[in-house]
This record gives C-alpha cells, sequence and structure tokens, in this order.
C-alpha cells in the first residue's frame, strides 16, 4: 500500500492578514468601537478650536488633541480580535486552518498595526483640517510646520497597538485583558511620586507615549526603551509563548 | 489516513488519555465511541494539534498535524458546533474560510446546498442558528477545502432524525470514494449503523477496536432453554465457554449450529437461539466501558 503525498503550498501570509483584518473589524463591537473612535477623533479637535490658550495652534497642537481619541479606544478592537477567538472557543477553528499559531498571532497583531496606522492618518487628517479651520474661518495665527506631528502620532499609534495585541496575547480573556490595559498603566502613572518618581519615568508607558507624541525624545531614550521594553516587548513575548503552547479545551 | 500511537494526556494528577492507539485507513468509516468523559474529544484535540500529548505522538497521512500546509486540504475538522462566531452569517463564514483555504467563489453557495441549509438562513447570523444548522454549518466548514480525511466529533448533537440520516449518507458516501472519516459519539446506536470500525474507549483507555463484524463475532451466539441449568450442564459436559446474561440468556462462545447440537444431543429444548446481533453490541458497550448502559437517546 502507498500513501499519495500531495504538497500543498501553506497559506500565503499575506491571506492570512487579509482574513484577520476583516475578522478585526466585521464584529457589531468592533463596529461601534470604530465608529466611536472615528467620533472620538473629531470631537477632540474641538479642544484646540476652543480653548486657543491651552493649545498651540500648529500641527503638533493639533494632533496632542486628536490623539485622544487615536490611542484610547481603538486598542480594544485588537484586544477583542485576539481574546473573543477563547472566549468563544472560535480558536478550535483557527488553529485547525493554520496550525501555525505565531503566524495566525502576526497575522491578528498586524490587522491591530494596520488599524493604528489608519487611526493616525485620520487623527493626523482632522488635525490639519482643524489647523486650517483655525486659520482660515476664525482668523487666528497659526502654524503649518509639521514637524513631528505625524511621525509622533504615528508611532504612538503602532506601539498602542502592539501593547493591546501583547496583553491580549498573555491574558486570553477579553475583560481581563481590557481592564488591564487601560487600568494598570493609569495606576503605574498615580503611584510613581515621590522615591518612585524618578525610576517612575523609566517604567510609566503614558511618559513614554507622551514623549513619542510630542517628539520631545532627545535625552529621553532610555527611559523611552526601559518603559517600552517592560509595556510591550515583554508581553508580546510572553504573549506568544502562551498562544504557541496553550492548549485548546472547551 | 489518521493514525494515534501511544497518545497520553495528564490533567494535573487525572489521566485523561493513556496509550490510546489506533488507525483509520482511507475508504473506511471509523466510529469512536464511549460514554462521556471518557476522552474522546482530548484524543481528537491532541490529533488536530490542539492539545499537546504528554507522550505520544499522532500523524495525519504520515505527518503531525501542526506541520500540515493548508490543512484545510487535507483534513476537516468539526470539532465543536458552537465554535463558530455567532455575529457572522453562515455564507459569511464559509467565504471566509474559502478564501484562507484558496477555494473558488462558488464554493460556499454549494456548501450550504450540499449540507441543506435553506438560503434564508444563510445570510442570517450564526446566533440565530438552532444546533442542527450550527452542525450542517460546522460539516460545510469541515468540506471547505474538500479534504481526503474528516475528524468529527459528536456531530450528530442537536441533529433532528432526518439529519442523522442525512448525515449518514453523507459520510459513508464520503467514504466510499475513497476518503477516511474519524467520528465520536456518546451514542452507539448512532454510530452502529454507519461505521465499518470501532474503536472503544473507556475511562481513557481503549478497551476495544476493530471491524464491526469482527466485534460483533466476540459476542457469539446467544441461546435461551426452558430447562437453564440443563443447557448450562450440556455446554460444561461439551466444554464450552458462555456467560450468564443480566436477562437470563446465555452467551456462548460457539457458532449457532454447534450450539443446536449440543442441546439436541442433551436433549434440551430451546426457546431462542442466534447469533448475537446490535443488541449485543450495546451488552458489549456495556461491559467494556465498565460504565454506565449506553442506551439510544430518546
Amino acid at each position: 500500500m502507498s500513501t499519495m503525498t500531495i504538497e500543498t503550498p501553506g497559506v500565503p501570509f499575506g491571506r492570512l492578514l487579509r482574513v484577520e483584518s476583516e475578522k478585526a473589524v466585521d464584529t457589531r463591537a468592533a463596529r461601534w468601537l470604530i465608529a466611536v473612535t472615528a467620533l472620538l477623533i473629531i470631537a477632540s479637535v474641538g479642544l484646540p478650536l476652543g480653548l486657543p490658550d491651552e493649545f498651540d495652534q500648529s500641527p503638533t497642537g493639533y494632533t496632542g488633541a486628536t490623539a485622544i481619541g487615536v490611542l484610547s479606544v481603538f486598542p480594544a478592537v485588537v484586544i477583542l480580535l485576539l481574546t473573543t477567538e477563547w472566549t468563544r472557543g472560535t480558536i478550535l477553528v483557527t488553529f485547525t486552518q493554520e496550525p501555525r499559531r505565531l503566524r495566525v498571532l502576526a497575522a491578528k497583531g498586524l490587522a491591530g498595526v494596520g488599524l493604528g496606522v489608519l487611526g493616525a492618518l485620520l487623527g493626523f487628517a482632522v488635525a490639519m483640517a482643524g489647523v486650517l479651520t483655525a486659520d482660515v474661518v476664525l482668523g487666528r495665527e497659526v502654524s503649518y510646520a509639521v514637524e513631528s506631528a505625524f511621525t509622533g502620532l504615528l508611532a504612538a499609534s503602532v506601539l498602542n497597538m502592539l501593547m493591546a495585541t501583547g496583553f491580549a496575547a498573555l491574558l486570553q480573556n477579553s475583560a481581563t485583558a481590557i481592564v488591564v490595559f487601560y487600568v494598570v498603566p493609569a495606576i503605574w502613572g498615580a503611584i510613581s511620586v515621590g522615591v518612585l518618581a524618578d525610576v517612575g519615568e523609566y517604567l510609566d508607558s503614558n511618559q513614554a507615549f507622551q514623549w513619542i507624541l510630542e517628539g520631545d525624545t532627545a535625552g529621553h531614550w532610555p527611559a523611552i526603551f526601559v518603559s517600552m521594553t517592560l509595556w510591550i516587548a515583554i508581553p508580546l513575548a510572553a504573549g506568544a509563548w502562551r498562544v504557541a503552547t496553550r492548549d485548546v479545551r472547551s | 489516513m489518521i493514525e494515534a500511537m501511544s497518545l497520553t494526556k495528564r490533567f494535573g494528577s487525572a489521566t485523561a488519555v493513556a496509550d490510546v492507539s489506533f488507525r483509520c485507513e482511507p475508504g473506511t468509516l471509523t466510529g469512536f465511541v464511549g460514554p462521556n468523559g471518557a476522552g474522546k474529544s482530548t484524543t481528537l484535540r491532541m490529533i488536530c494539534g490542539l492539545a499537546r500529548p504528554d507522550s505520544g505522538t499522532s500523524q495525519i497521512d504520515g505527518v503531525p498535524f501542526a506541520e500540515l500546509r493548508n490543512p484545510m486540504r487535507t483534513v476537516g475538522a468539526l470539532l465543536e458546533a458552537t465554535a463558530l462566531h455567532p455575529g457572522r452569517s453562515g455564507l459569511a463564514t464559509l467565504k471566509r474560510a474559502c478564501s484562507l483555504a484558496d477555494m473558488p467563489d462558488e464554493r460556499p453557495e454549494e456548501l450550504l446546498r450540499l449540507v441543506g441549509l435553506e438560503p434564508a438562513a444563510w445570510t442570517r447570523r450564526v446566533g440565530d442558528y438552532s444546533l442542527g444548522m450550527r452542525q450542517r454549518l460546522g460539516i460545510a466548514q469541515a468540506l471547505v477545502g474538500d479534504p481526503r480525511i474528516l475528524i468529527l466529533d459528536e456531530p450528530a448533537n442537536g441533529l433532528d432524525p432526518e439529519g442523522i440520516r442525512w448525515m449518514r449518507s453523507l459520510l459513508r458516501d464520503f467514504a466510499d470514494r475513497g476518503g477516511t472519516v474519524l467520528l465520536s459519539s456518546h451514542l452507539l446506536a448512532e454510530v452502529q449503523a454507519t461505521v465499518d470500525r470501532l474503536v472503544v474507549i473507556g475511562g481513557g483507555r481503549i478497551v476495544a477496536s476493530g471491524g464491526l463484524d469482527e466485534l460483533l463475532q466476540g459476542s457469539g451466539t446467544l441461546v435461551r432453554a426452558h430447562d437453564m441449568p440443563a443447557l448450562e450442564g450440556a455446554l460444561r459436559t461439551a466444554g464450552t465457554g458462555f456467560a450468564r446474561r443480566e436477562d437470563g440468556a446465555l452467551s456462548v462462545d460457539a457458532g449457532a449450529e454447534d450450539v443446536g447440537l449440543i442441546a439436541l444431543r442433551a436433549g434440551v429444548a430451546l426457546t431462542e437461539l442466534r447469533e448475537a446481533d446490535g443488541g449485543d453490541l450495546e451488552d458489549l458497550f456495556f461491559t467494556l466501558t465498565g460504565g454506565e448502559p449506553l442506551k439510544v437517546a430518546a
């Protein structure tokens, strides 16, 4: 008896990425989160328009405001993309269709990064429209020097999505991942005062994101590097290990 | 071909699956039966690369599942009918699987027709499907890549009698065209009419496996007489082994003809004499698993 072996080419990564990107946005929850994000981005431009004394009338000043919309709700989309697979049990199907688990995780993470890029583009476009409005409609004196307005927003948005991917991969539960992602960095920010203040900036993800966003990186690279390692690289690595090794049980 | 080689899985100190080995050849339909909690799902998940065995290995056409490239083209799996996203429609679910497996665009509708889902249901959310409809969609999803192997965990759950008959003929046809089918069930009667081979699992261990005929033969001849003690005496004299059944009849390790001749020589009038049939397989099942009897679901 002979066994016929047919060499089947594997699923190309691009196809997996396309499928995971579709999965990221085709649920009701995801559509709501994306709509809320778009609304937040548009609404947040009202801050520099309404409070000209508090915000620089420049692209950086305006992206500082739209970043609130870009960075706040979007991570929940990638968290849900990862965690609902485990909580609903669909990971069973996903891994029998593509058993190379780390490729699935990479596709999901990249789908999230893609969303992060789109969010940054929208945040920047809305910010520029805000500056234009301030200039033309409100007749304010504005600056059009883009400087790090776009690159800062883009970097912060992408890193933010990667951080969400790491937390989701590690915790594999929607509620836990969302709570930990949103609450723990805030708690850390609140307690890193006094003695912890000096060490704190090395470990505070919010501070690092602020520097990246504002392009205020000179002299802060070591702190940014340490906090990004702690909040992004380590959760991502541990999450990848957990995804690769965890048994799928009902 | 599906091959399980000494699969063992422990959860903490409890051994869920112990040294499970079997093989499913192309063209055959194997029933994997045992009571709930016997280790069927755990075994199937190990075969599908979803759970790591503590020892032992398994292979699909000679390679571990996790090393299959585009596995949908080789093996279709339905491990849990509820593992479908409730927010997507049946059609969308299949379209996604088809695009991943690189199958033609007309495949999803073809499959939905094949599994007998009404066109009105195609675009409805899976969350609104009955369990039976999900099973049908799950089978459609397993068939997406036109595989030559099917692994189905309790696929008859939630199907009505018509649905069960439909699934039987679908799987029979699949095997007759050279496919390999492994399906599990906690109801022996459900698979008995369909399968060629049985692998019986109880308490995490294989307690019997082989062709359906073989397993049936093993249970011998069923015989009953007016004078049971005389019949037992005659059998003892003839040196033929037997066992008393719960219903009072004897299960004899000999053919019906031999048993009849032994009774004739001893002058014992028989009231029943027949080859053990499917009903006895159920007794065998009961004995083998040592657990609750596996009756047909009401």
